[in-house]
């Protein structure tokens, strides 16, 4: 702790006798002040570095130079040959006969000589330990600017991959599904050595972005006035499903347009894309199997009586599609072959969600159920619902399905039984997505709740729209939802605080959709129906 | 606690001398006084340690770090006291403070291969296969035929063996038509997945000489 | 806290003063708990050859008044950030930076912990909000930069400024 303590031991003996002889010395009068050195002086000085002489010559009266050398010359070896007890007293006793002024002298001489350069002194294991608790970026950096010592232990990726984690910024986000390797953003060079300083500065611009700043990157005007029904954004697509029979198809790097797709003789109600293969279905009661680069229709698959309202891939080989005629049914999309028939609901199939070789359906009929694709086998009826379901999640372990009847509930798609009745929203829930323990559900009664499953509790609500909530997504940090109200924001899922309003209003959301830097929100302003994609990427200047 | 290298030297003497007191009393079966001796070893050189090359995701690095030869027998002897110790704790059947000192050990010297076998033995008999599975095949990478490292694989399959039965035990009239379809396909998969590995461990084989089981004694 | 009489450990620090503590104090220290536990209890005082006796004596006030504290969890590491330290705990760090130095190389030294990152944290918080210059004044560091190096290093830092 104190320098002391290492030299404290030896030459004890001959140091009693040295001590007695510098004593009386002391006594001499020193004189009062130092003329040249003000304690305002003090203040401004830069840090003292030890220097040799620690009271130059002063030529004060009766006091000559040399002598007063001398004297400094013993003070100190005497000094040092005192044990750690002796010096105490000694020193002691000279600040009890120093004024204020000197006292505060000692005081701002000392007190840098106090101070540890922590990180640099300490293991570099207890120094990074140290910058572990800090979790804004921007006193790291500006401790970077310190010293170059602090630079250097700051560029160790041990701090940032902790940062990472503790601002959620993973390597690669489950959540969103992956970037396209885009020409700019990243050489090759780069993404073989990766660095979590440049992944975290790069997420938290992008972060930042999201909050307040971000620029449209496009805005397309529809010259008709079709409701949009359905809405892809993932890979490289955006996809647009429209009333007006049509699906629209623009690059999600750009927003640029690219194709439509022309074929449906009734509006598209229900779609889903991977890679190149399209499934589309609608009110023509046709299922439709695309090919995106072609834009050539590969099957249309005929069965269903009514309105196609629900579809969703398995892979690029199965599909699942629901109908207003109460059945679903399971194709073979590269073969064009139905492969089952799913027949039990009594009334429409409104909403579906497949995970591995299950599908989960939601319907008119107050029930959901639970099938087999493979054997096309149903195996569970879920039943609880007062009302219709309008919507349905599923993570392969649990089921969620929001209602009509302004509840949501949680069953187990092993037993079939229902786990928990989600009670809070005043009217339809018609939106939901799962993730993890974390359930977000939207209703027509304007508000939004964000449920823990692990105790089916309510954790967040929030007031969040004026009329129906007719879209939302979330991912680890944000919410972002469109309502009837013409509004889409931004909301923290953390806290359910409102961050921000994403685009100027509109008459109604449509829908929209997000990923880790893009976000596409189809509304209706001034009667028209219009797309914006907006851009939250860090600007490489 | 200043980092004087002459204190730091003269602590890992002592350090060095208690551990020897330590490897005696192992030696003579004496497990809890060889136990007092090594943290009596550690009690002199726990926190000296100052790992300049800890910082392993380190990006640019303007120049290696310089080696200090004090520093580097500090953390050599902590991890062999640490993994002595852990021999101790297996031979008193804690198994999971011995995986705690084997990961001690490892921190201090990564290479340490006795620890890392130590770590396999305390994994195999506390239950946890699938670590047990991934120290053992780091320990065949470097030791191919070695004869202690042979003889914990085979501990391991009794282990899962054993494991195996139980789960299908408590499983059993819950999913018992299920099961066995299954099971047969299971077991098949897994006697695939050991002749791959022995014969990947055989071709892995190169100079390094069959040994004894060596990793029961001590790292002096 | 238990009426029953606890049997006493002793401890010495390095200049050789000899500390009484009950056991469950000292097992605060994960060192001291596994050597306890693997040597049982022995009259022989335990030597402490890296802590000197002043900082023995925070130490021992420290794991004293957290005797009774459950054994932290790990993975609430990351949960927890350098705010949340109570009145006590914060009471406990005003000391001078030297102090501080040592009780967390002590920290560390007899593997508590909870001791290690509180005082941690108490450094981290130091540092926070802080401008260059600031962090400077606070630890007495120079700035042995070279202007360029200045410069170059301010661009380096642009991005997370005025965000």
């Amino acid at each position: 702790m104190l320098k002391g303590r290492d030299t404290e031991d030896s030459s004890l003996g001959t140091s009693n006798s040295q001590e007695k002889q510098t004593l009386p010395i002391m006594q001499r009068p020193i004189p009062p002040e130092i003329p040249w050195v003000t304690t305002t002086n003090f203040h401004s000085l830069p840090t003292p570095a030890p220097s040799p002489q620690l009271f130059p010559p002063v030529n004060a009266e009766g006091f000559p130079p040399s002598a007063q050398e001398e004297f400094s010359r013993t003070v100190r070896m005497g000094f040092q040959n005192m044990d750690n007890l002796q010096r105490q007293r000694l020193l002691a006793e000279l600040l009890n006969s120093c004024n204020t002024e000197q006292l505060v002298f000692v005081s701002n001489y000392i007190s840098p000589r106090l101070k540890r350069d922590f990180l640099k002194d300490l293991p570099i294991e207890l120094s990074l330990h140290i910058l572990s608790f800090i979790n804004d970026p921007k006193t790291l950096s500006r401790a970077s600017s310190v010293s170059k010592f602090w630079r250097s232990l700051l560029n160790d990726e041990f701090t940032w991959k902790n940062l990472c984690v503790r601002h959620h910024f993973r390597r690669r986000s489950s959540a969103a599904p992956k970037l396209p390797p885009s020409p700019t953003s990243e050489s090759p060079s780069r993404i073989n050595k990766f660095s979590y300083k440049d992944h975290f500065r790069r997420r938290y611009i992008v972060e930042s972005n999201w909050k307040h700043g971000g620029r449209t990157l496009v805005t397309h005007i529809s010259p008709d006035t079709g409701v949009v029904t359905s809405l892809q954004m993932c890979q490289s697509y955006i996809v647009v499903g429209m009333d007006n029979k049509k699906i629209h198809i623009f690059d999600v790097s750009d927003g640029k347009y690219i194709k439509t797709l022309s074929g449906h003789e009734g509006g598209v109600w229900a779609l889903q894309y991977m890679d190149e293969v399209l499934v589309s279905g609608g009110c023509d009661r046709e299922v439709r199997v695309w090919d995106i680069i072609t834009a050539k229709c590969k099957h249309v698959l005929h069965g269903h009586t009514s309105t196609v309202r629900s579809l969703k891939m398995k892979d690029k080989t199965i599909a699942v599609s629901g109908s207003r005629d109460a059945t679903l049914r399971v194709w073979n999309i590269e073969e064009g072959l139905l492969l089952h028939l799913l027949a039990g609901h009594q009334a429409s199939v409104r909403c579906m969600e497949i995970y591995g070789d299950i599908v989960v359906s939601g319907s008119y009929d107050c029930s959901a159920r639970v099938w087999d694709i493979v054997t096309g086998e149903c195996l569970h009826v879920l039943q609880g619902h007062y009302s219709q379901i309008y919507s349905i999640a599923f993570d392969g372990e649990k089921i969620v399905t929001g209602s009509l009847d302004s509840t949501a509930r949680v069953w187990s798609r092993q037993t079939g039984f229902c786990l928990g009745v989600l009670q809070g929203h005043t009217s339809l829930v018609g939106q939901l997505q799962l993730h993890e323990s974390i359930l977000v559900t939207g209703g027509s009664d304007g508000a939004i709740r964000i449920w823990d499953l692990d105790t089916n509790r309510c954790v967040q609500h929030i007031a969040a729209h004026d009329n129906s909530v007719t879209c939302l997504q979330f991912d680890e940090k944000r919410i972002v939802s469109g309502g009837n109200d013409g509004h889409v924001k931004l909301w923290d899922i953390e806290t359910g605080d409102f961050i921000r309003e994403m685009t100027s209003a509109g008459n109604a959301i449509w829908r929209l959709a997000f990923q880790e830097t893009k976000a596409v929100v189809l509304l209706q302003r001034e009667g028209k129906t219009v797309m914006e994609v907006l851009d939250f990427d860090a600007q490489e200047s | 606690m200043q980092s004087s290298n002459t204190n730091n030297e003269e602590k890992l003497a002592a350090g060095k001398q208690e551990k020897d007191l330590g490897n005696e009393y192992f030696k003579k079966g004496e497990v809890t006084e060889a136990l007092r001796h090594y943290h009596q070893a550690l009690l002199h050189l726990h926190g000296l340690q100052n790992n300049k090359t800890f910082a392993v995701f380190r990006k640019e690095q303007e120049e290696e770090p310089k080696k200090d030869p004090i520093q580097e027998e500090i953390m050599k002897t902590t991890s062999v006291i640490y993994s002595n110790i852990a021999a101790c704790l297996i031979k008193n059947q804690k198994w999971s403070r011995a995986i705690d000192s084997a990961n001690k050990a490892l921190k201090n010297d990564p290479d340490n291969t006795k620890a890392l076998f130590r770590r396999a033995q305390a994994y195999i008999n506390e239950g946890n296969t699938t670590r047990a599975r991934e120290d053992l095949e780091k320990l065949s990478a470097k030791n191919p035929e070695d004869a202690a490292v042979k003889r914990e694989w085979h501990n391991l399959r009794l282990k899962d063996k054993e494991q195996d039965e139980k789960q299908r035990r408590d499983l059993k009239g819950m999913f018992e038509r299920k099961w066995k379809s299954e099971e047969k396909e299971e077991g098949e998969k897994k006697s695939e997945n050991k002749d791959e590995k022995l014969t990947s461990t055989a071709a892995g084989s190169s100079k390094t000489s069959a040994m004894e089981p060596r990793f029961i004694e001590l790292d002096e | 806290m238990s009426t029953i009489e606890q049997k006493k450990v002793k401890l010495t620090s390095s200049e050789g003063t000899e500390f009484q503590v009950e056991r469950s104090v000292a097992e605060r220290s994960v060192l001291l708990k596994n050597m306890l536990e693997d040597v049982g209890e022995n009259d022989m005082a335990i030597p402490l050859p890296n802590v000197t006796g002043p900082i023995l004596t925070k130490v021992i006030d420290y794991c004293t008044h957290h005797r009774n504290d459950p054994i932290q969890n790990h993975d609430d590491d990351l949960k927890k950030t350098s705010e949340d330290i109570d009145d006590w705990d914060a009471e406990f760090c005003k000391v001078d930076q030297g102090t501080l130095f040592e009780l967390i190389l002590a920290a560390n030294y007899l593997d508590i912990k909870p001791l290690l990152d509180l005082t941690c944290k108490t450094v981290a918080n130091m540092i926070k909000n802080k401008s260059p210059e600031e962090i400077r004044a606070t630890f007495n560091i120079t700035n042995d930069f070279t202007p360029e190096e200045e410069e170059q290093v301010r661009k380096e830092n642009e991005w997370c400024e005025e965000r």
